[in-house]
């Protein structure tokens, strides 16, 4: 990808990014819920009538839908995206202080899930129609059909409670805290990507290009490993952004059930309590992520396919 | 070499994640030092090294568990309950005034208060707590407050004058309007006491006169406690960890696990049961200040004296209580005050005690009958639906399906309106509605006065369009009268003619918890919901 298309990509991204703020900010404007409301009711006052309407006075909130939009927009482009209603903390501060551990978490998950699934899914492949083809196929299609939350209380359940061997909270930011979500992710995706290995193996282990190899007399493994696997990555590496960028949006199921403090966690927070700030700061982080990791996607497929580069 | 090259670069990114992961946990994103073994992880506890007494404590976290009082109500909250701040006044269980930092106060017109201060009180950082710091403390919460949402203005005047004489130990405040309740309202967690001076990080490292100081604070993951060591009685503990958790069940589970030692409130069922009958736990519950109750609206069908007396009458609120979705978080009740105050509860009368017979023929005898068999009765030749608004909040629609099942016995046909607590109060305040079930904290200052408005005719958060002159009389008496046992009198009379007029359907009073394992010796949850790290909480001999 050239220097020009990496440039028109990132101004792409500038007009989406102000499209999702605009649609997100009226979304949450027309929604049902008074923010000043529910931000006293939180508190299990009665919320006296006389004094929201003064609050949300004082917080713009009264301010035509335009209005409170581009005073917003304007902030944002010095930085400041709001205070949380709930919070009473900057929006940035809130996101910055969880986006640490969303990436702990990420990078896990992914490590734990290439770890489990390559090897398995390429197993897979070449022994397909096996018992191991059938095993492992079994197995991902358990891991596919659970729901997480479910793994991760089971999870807690043994290792915690029972075993011992694990903390029920994970927000100490260890190593060991980190385990158990870690795994609780890489499990469903795990299931995900094995069958995708297995099927992109499979497609390329079917190619005539390696008919030819085995027909020279070429190793299995170099076959497999040197020609058939390089050539299995691009689909993977897509599914790969894509997954990569859920988690960094923070995966609420699993950091409330290990009490993590993710964006994830904030982020159903945020929405539960009107938080309009927050939710917009939110979600404008998730869409940049998105098209970031999207972006950096395509830029790799030129290093990982060199057909890509010879097209240009 | 090009793919050499890769090869290396690829394996050093794979080393610094490695690292980067391995790395994490030291230290936090603002630089402070984290929790260590403690908050977060499976936490010393018990003795640790050195015969060092530790207690391990988990808890929710509420507006990311910081404590500046000025902030938040939550924050103020956090800052009291973690036993870090504590106020002139405090709560016993019934939830009257006693002394804390202050020993006595007078008054003559409720307009002047000279307050008393208990000599020789320190704080955590050595510092004598006199008349003026107590001032600068009051003062700097009502200079905060409009910045933040705890509203000090609304416990001691903004307009309110302080004045402080260090020699006879007494600050003297002058209101611009009689208060009967500033004691009560010098008790709410907003109001504690804390060196001003002496603290630099409001947030999260605020100097109180508590038994406990903080040493460490983990954004999002605790704190680590120690003892103060200027306070005035035994501290049982020299450390205390904080861990917070994301819910009941993660209190539970990290309970059952050996995480901590101690947790505050199981507001789940079947977690609380499990605690309460394994051997190695002890769970101590307190029925609070929370009332869960439905709103009837007068101005619509349950405007009928009959129909409502009859609804009261065939509600079985004891056993919805006791039920397995319910027991345990509510202690069942029939006034819209809980039990546990002072309140004269056991003299009150409740004349609906559940019969369902009963019930029925009340109706029967009004004419409020099923005259074309669907199951439903009629009231002036329509079928009684009853609009029943509610939201998913310390089990207020579990209360509300309960309530439905024996409506619908009696032969009332209810259409539910569960929603989010906005739709709920938006529902309230237009009357669209039959029943409202909610769930308020009655007494929070001590007083109920602002809460008892509610059925004030003349008042604006008159919700339910409720009128009894006999009531309205006596109120305004209730709001003019200083005299402590007369107003006492008035509020058990208050409560009688609501339950006369059969004007609330209560739910219960929401029970508050504590749970721990035998590494703790003795631990006890309060009415009043703010202090939970406190020096009754002892280690196991």
């Amino acid at each position: 990808m050239s220097a020009k298309q990496i440039g028109l990509r990132l101004l792409q991204m500038l007009i989406v990014l102000i499209g999702i703020s605009i649609l997100t900010f009226l979304l949450t404007y027309l929604s049902p819920g008074d923010p000043v409301r529910n931000m006293y009711l939180a508190q299990g006052v009665m919320p006296d009538e006389a004094e929201i309407a003064v609050t949300r006075e004082e917080m713009g909130l009264n301010d035509p839908f335009l209005t409170q939009y581009f005073r917003w927009l304007g902030k944002c482009l010095h930085g400041d995206f709001g205070t949380s209603f709930a919070l009473k903390k900057p929006v940035v501060d809130l996101l910055l202080a969880r986006l640490w551990p969303t990436l702990k978490l990420a990078l896990a998950s992914m490590i734990i899930m290439i770890i489990i699934s390559v090897p398995l899914g390429v197993l897979s492949a070449v022994y397909q129609d096996k018992p191991i083809d059938y095993a492992v196929r079994a197995v991902t299609f358990f891991g596919v059909s659970v729901p997480n939350f479910w793994v991760g209380l089971l999870l807690i359940l043994f290792f915690c409670v029972r075993m011992k061997l694990f903390p029920v909270v994970s927000s100490g930011g260890s190593l060991k805290d980190l385990i158990l979500p870690a795994v609780t992710l890489a499990i469903a995706m795990s299931a995900k990507y094995t069958r995708q290995v297995r099927t992109a193996v499979l497609e390329e282990l079917h190619s005539d290009y390696v008919a030819g190899a085995r027909a020279r007399g070429v190793a299995e493994r170099k076959i497999l490993w040197r020609n058939v696997f390089p050539n299995s990555l691009l689909p993977l590496i897509t599914m790969l952004g894509l997954s990569i960028g859920s988690l960094l949006g923070g995966t609420s199921v699993v950091e409330v059930i290990f009490s993590y403090p993710g964006l994830g966690n904030l982020a159903v927070s945020a929405i539960t309590s009107y938080d309009y700030y927050l939710i917009q700061g939110y979600v404008l982080w998730v869409a940049v992520i998105y098209m970031l990791i999207n972006l950096l996607v395509d830029i790799s497929y030129n290093y990982v396919d060199p057909r890509m580069r010879l097209r240009r | 070499m090009k793919k050499r090259t890769q090869k290396i670069v690829a394996l050093v990114l794979a080393v610094l994640m490695l690292a980067a992961l391995a790395a994490c946990g030291a230290k936090n994103e603002t630089g402070k030092t984290g929790g260590s073994g403690s908050a977060g992880t499976s936490a010393t506890s018990g003795t640790g090294k050195s015969g060092e007494k530790v207690l391990t404590f988990g808890c929710q976290m509420y507006s990311d568990g910081l404590i500046n009082p000025a902030s938040q109500i939550n924050c103020a909250w956090n800052c009291m309950r973690f036993g870090v701040g504590e106020a002139l006044f405090k709560f016993d269980d019934s939830m009257n005034i006693q002394p804390w930092l202050a020993e006595s106060y007078t008054t003559d017109d409720l307009i002047t208060w000279v307050i008393k201060l208990r000599d020789g009180i320190m704080f955590s950082n050595g510092t004598e707590m006199t008349a003026t710091k107590v001032k600068e403390s009051l003062d700097w919460v009502r200079d905060e407050g409009p910045n933040g949402s705890s509203k000090p203005g609304k416990y001691l005047s903004y307009d309110a004058t302080i004045t402080a004489d260090d020699a006879a130990n007494t600050i003297t405040i002058v209101l611009p309007a009689a208060d009967i309740n500033l004691p009560g309202n010098l008790a709410y967690p907003v109001m504690e006491i804390i060196d001003v001076a002496g603290t630099s990080d409001f947030d999260a490292g605020v100097v109180g006169t508590g038994p406990y100081m903080v040493s460490t604070h983990t954004d999002l993951v605790g704190y680590e406690m120690v003892k103060n060591p200027y306070y005035r009685e035994t501290v049982p503990y020299d450390k205390v960890i904080i861990t917070f958790m994301g819910d009941a069940s993660a209190k539970a589970s990290a309970l059952q696990a050996g995480q901590v030692d101690l947790v505050e409130n199981i507001t789940n069922v079947a977690d609380l049961k499990k605690l309460q009958d394994d051997a190695n736990y002890t769970v101590d519950i307190a029925s609070g200040v929370r009332c869960g109750f439905s709103w009837m609206n007068f101005k619509g069908v349950l405007g009928n004296e009959t129909l409502r007396k009859a609804i009261l009458m065939g509600i079985d609120y004891k056993t919805i209580c006791a039920s397995n979705t319910i027991g345990g978080l509510y202690t069942p009740g029939f006034s819209v005050l809980p039990s546990t105050l002072a309140y004269g509860y056991d003299n009150l009368n409740n004349p609906y005690e559940y019969d369902i017979d009963a019930a029925k023929k009340l109706l029967d005898d009004a004419g409020i009958k099923d005259t074309n068999n669907n199951g439903i009765r009629e009231l002036n030749g329509e079928d009684i639906y009853l609009r029943y608004s509610s939201y998913e909040n310390r089990l207020l629609n579990d209360f509300s399906d309960a309530h439905t099942l024996y409506l619908t016995e009696l032969g009332i046909g209810v259409k539910s309106q569960y929603g989010s607590s906005d739709d709920c109060w938006n529902d309230l305040i237009s009357f669209n509605y039959d029943l409202d079930n909610n769930n308020w904290t009655t007494v929070g200052t001590g007083d109920p006065t602002e809460y008892l408005y509610n059925w004030y005719g003349p008042s604006e958060s008159n919700f339910c369009g409720y009128q009894n002159d006999e009531y309205d009389k006596l109120f305004e008496e209730y709001l003019a009268s200083s005299d402590t046992a007369r107003r006492t009198e008035i509020v058990e009379r208050l409560q009688q003619i609501l339950i006369d007029d059969a004007a609330v359907l209560v739910d219960g009073y929401y029970n508050s918890s504590m749970a721990y394992s035998k590494n703790v010796g003795y631990a006890h949850i309060h009415t009043a919901d703010y202090y939970w790290i406190t020096t009754e909480i002892v280690p196991a001999a």
